[in-house]
C-alpha cells in the first residue's frame, strides 16, 4: 500500500510510526489497524503499542533472543523496522465499529465552572455551546495524560478554546473538558489545565472491574445531555 | 509472617517488575527506579525475579520485623541500622523477630530496595502490584506506607530461601548477613552521575548551542523531582519549533524540554503520551542510575550509538544473570 509513513527509534526499546503530521479519520483507522495487528500477531520482542494522533509508538524488547537472531547480525532495532513495515503490508483493516458510546452529561453550572467563560470566549450563548458539544461525533484518538482520560476530536471550529492560563490543581473525576479542538474527560481527581463544562456521572475509568476502561482507542463517542435529577440517579446506581 | 512501620518520612512503596499491556490506556508501567538493585535484592534472598519488593525513598523509615525473616537490601539513599550500627547491604540477611530496622541518611543513591524470602502480599491491579501512586493503584492499598501499615509476607519462602536460611552462620539470637554477598553495581551511586542517551525525535530542532549544552553543561534535578520524572536545572534548551505538538507516545527516559526550556526525564511513572519536544532518550542501561538521583544531585549527558545502547543494556542483563546463576550453583539447584 502506498502511504507516506515515517518510522523512527525512540530510544533503545521503542519506535514511532507516524503519518503525516495533522489528525484525520482514515490514518487513525490505518494505526488502529497496526496497533490491533501488532496486539493479535506480535513479532517476536514485541511489547505493547500506543496510539495517538497521528502515530503509534511500539515498545519492544532488544534482548529478545529471536529477534535478534532475525537481525542476523544487523542492528536490532533495522529488524524491528523490517517487522513494522511486514506487519503494515499483510495487516487487515479493522472492521470499523462506528456505533458511538453515548455518554451522558450534566452541563449544571456546579459541574461545569468554566461554561460560561467558554461561552464567551466563542461569542455563544451557554445552550448553543451544549448543543454543539451534543451533536458531534468524536473519535477516541488517543487514551494518556492520566490512565482512561481520552482524547476525543474534532469538536466544530466554533468551540475552539484555549486552556485555562493556569490550571486547576484538582479536577474532580468524570469532569468534561475542552481545549483546543478537543474534548475529553477526567477519570480521576488530578490537576488539569482544560476548560471544564459539564460532568458525566459514567466511570472511564475503574480499576477494580475486569475491563477497566469504558473507551479505547478508535471507538467513536457522542455526548447527551442530561438534568441534575437523572445525574443523581445514575450517580447512585 | 509481617513488618511493622513504626515510621516513615518519604513516599515508600510495594513495586514489582511493573504494569505491561495498558499503555494504549494511559497506564503507565510503573514499577522501580532502579531495576537493578530491585533485581539483585530479590535474587539475594533466593526470590524469583519480580517478587514484591518495598522501594525505600531517601531516609527515615523504621520497620518492626514480628517474625524471623530472610532479607536483603540493595540500593542507596539510605543507611539502614540496627541499634545504631549499619547492617550488610547487597547479601542474605537474616532478621530476628523484635528486631527494629531504621534507615539513617546517606549522601549517596535515592532508593533502596528490600526484599523478603517468599514476597510481600500486595493488591494485584491489572496483573501487577507495582504502585501507582496517582491512580491509588496496586502495591499497598494504592498508597504509600505509613505509621502503624502492617506488610505480609505473600508466600512462604522458596526451596532457594531456605536453604540460604540453612546456611547462615549467624548467632541465633540476633541474626546477621550471610559471609558472601554480592558487589554493589559500582557505577550506580557514583557522585558524578554520567546519562548517556539517544537523540530524541525532535533533537535536531533545537538550536546547534542548546545541543551543545546539553552534551556539555551539568545539570541538577530539581525538588519536582518524583517517580513520574526528574525536572533538570540547566541551561535554557531552546528549538525552533512553533505552535503545539500532537501529542506522540513517550515511555520511561524520554527527556521532554516544557515550554520555559526546561528538560524532564520521564521515569517509572511517567505519562504515555506527551506533546513537548523530545531532545533525547536516555539508555535503558542507564535508567537505574537515574532512579538514584535525589534532588540536588547532578546529572551529565553523553551521547552514544543505537548499538552501543543495545550492548550496554545486554551487558547489564547479563551481570544481573550471572549474579543469579552464581547464587544458584552455591545451593546446588
Amino acid at each position: 500500500m502506498d502511504e507516506s509513513i515515517n518510522i523512527y527509534p525512540l530510544g533503545d526499546r521503542a519506535v514511532t510510526v507516524e503519518w503525516g503530521r495533522a489528525p484525520d479519520p482514515l490514518v487513525h483507522a490505518r494505526l488502529i489497524s497496526l496497533h490491533t495487528h501488532l496486539c493479535r500477531h506480535p513479532f517476536p520482542g514485541y511489547v505493547e503499542s500506543v496510539p495517538a494522533y497521528v502515530s503509534l509508538t511500539i515498545i519492544y524488547d532488544p534482548l529478545d533472543p529471536i529477534l535478534f537472531a532475525r537481525a542476523c547480525g544487523e542492528s536490532v532495532s533495522e529488524q524491528v523496522r523490517r517487522e513494522v513495515l511486514e506487519s503494515l503490508s499483510v495487516m487487515e483493516s479493522v472492521p470499523a465499529d462506528r456505533m458511538p458510546v453515548t455518554i451522558p452529561v450534566c452541563y449544571d453550572r456546579d459541574f461545569g465552572p468554566d461554561l460560561s467563560e467558554v461561552a464567551n470566549m466563542c461569542g455563544l450563548s451557554v445552550d448553543e455551546v451544549i448543543d454543539i458539544h451534543v451533536s458531534g461525533v468524536y473519535r477516541v484518538y488517543m487514551i494518556g495524560f492520566v490512565p482512561g482520560f481520552p482524547y476525543l476530536g474534532m469538536m466544530d471550529p466554533r468551540l475552539d478554546v484555549s486552556r485555562k492560563s493556569s490550571p486547576r490543581m484538582q479536577v474532580a473525576p468524570g469532569s468534561v473538558a475542552m481545549a483546543g479542538r478537543q474534548t475529553g474527560i477526567y477519570p480521576l481527581t488530578v490537576p488539569g489545565g482544560w476548560q471544564i463544562i459539564g460532568r458525566t456521572p459514567i466511570r472511564v475509568f475503574d480499576p477494580c472491574e475486569s475491563n477497566p476502561f469504558l473507551l479505547k482507542p478508535g471507538m467513536d463517542v457522542r455526548f447527551e445531555r442530561i438534568d441534575r435529577g437523572l445525574f443523581e440517579k445514575l450517580t447512585i446506581q | 509472617m509481617s513488618i511493622r512501620v513504626i515510621g516513615s518520612l518519604y513516599p515508600c512503596t510495594l513495586q514489582d517488575m511493573g504494569r505491561q499491556g495498558f499503555r494504549a490506556f494511559g497506564v503507565p508501567l510503573s514499577g522501580p527506579m532502579d531495576p537493578y538493585s530491585f533485581h539483585l535484592a530479590n535474587l539475594l534472598c533466593g526470590n524469583a525475579a519480580g517478587g514484591v519488593a518495598l522501594e525505600i525513598t531517601l531516609h527515615g523509615l523504621v520497620l518492626l520485623f514480628e517474625e524471623d525473616m530472610l532479607i536483603a537490601l540493595c540500593g542507596g539513599g539510605s543507611v539502614p541500622v540496627i541499634e545504631g550500627e549499619p547492617v550488610a547491604c547487597f547479601r542474605p540477611l537474616l532478621m530476628r523477630r523484635g528486631t527494629l530496622l531504621a534507615f539513617r541518611p546517606s549522601s549517596e543513591g535515592c532508593r533502596m530496595y528490600l526484599a523478603v524470602a517468599g514476597g510481600f502480599q500486595a493488591d494485584r491491579i491489572m496483573g501487577s502490584a507495582a504502585t501507582y501512586l496517582p491512580a491509588a493503584i496496586g502495591g499497598f492499598g494504592g498508597r504509600a506506607l505509613k505509621k502503624g501499615d502492617l506488610l505480609m509476607r505473600a508466600e512462604h519462602p522458596g526451596t532457594l530461601s531456605s536453604r540460604m536460611l540453612a546456611s547462615l552462620e549467624v548467632t541465633p539470637r540476633t541474626g546477621g548477613p550471610a559471609s558472601w554477598g554480592s558487589n554493589p553495581f559500582p557505577w550506580l551511586l557514583d557522585s558524578d552521575a554520567l546519562l548517556r542517551f539517544l537523540p530524541g525525535p525532535e533533537w535536531s530542532d533545537f538550536s546547534a548551542s542548546s545541543r551543545l549544552q546539553f552534551e556539555t553543561d551539568l545539570f541538577h534535578l530539581t525538588d519536582k523531582s518524583d517517580r513520574m520524572g526528574c525536572q533538570l536545572k540547566g541551561p535554557v534548551l531552546t528549538h525552533q519549533l512553533t505552535g503545539e505538538m500532537l501529542s506522540t507516545g513517550v515511555c520511561p527516559g524520554t527527556v521532554q524540554v516544557t515550554h520555559a526550556g526546561v528538560p524532564i526525564i520521564l521515569m517509572a511513572d511517567g505519562q504515555t503520551t506527551g506533546g513537548y519536544p523530545r531532545i533525547a532518550q536516555v539508555i535503558s542501561a542507564d535508567l537505574p542510575v537515574c532512579g538514584q538521583r535525589r534532588p540536588g544531585s547532578s546529572i551529565r549527558f553523553r551521547q552514544v550509538s543505537m548499538s552501543e545502547a543495545h550492548e550496554l543494556h545486554r551487558l547489564r542483563m547479563r551481570s544481573l544473570m550471572q549474579v543469579g546463576q552464581s547464587i544458584q550453583l552455591r545451593y546446588g539447584l
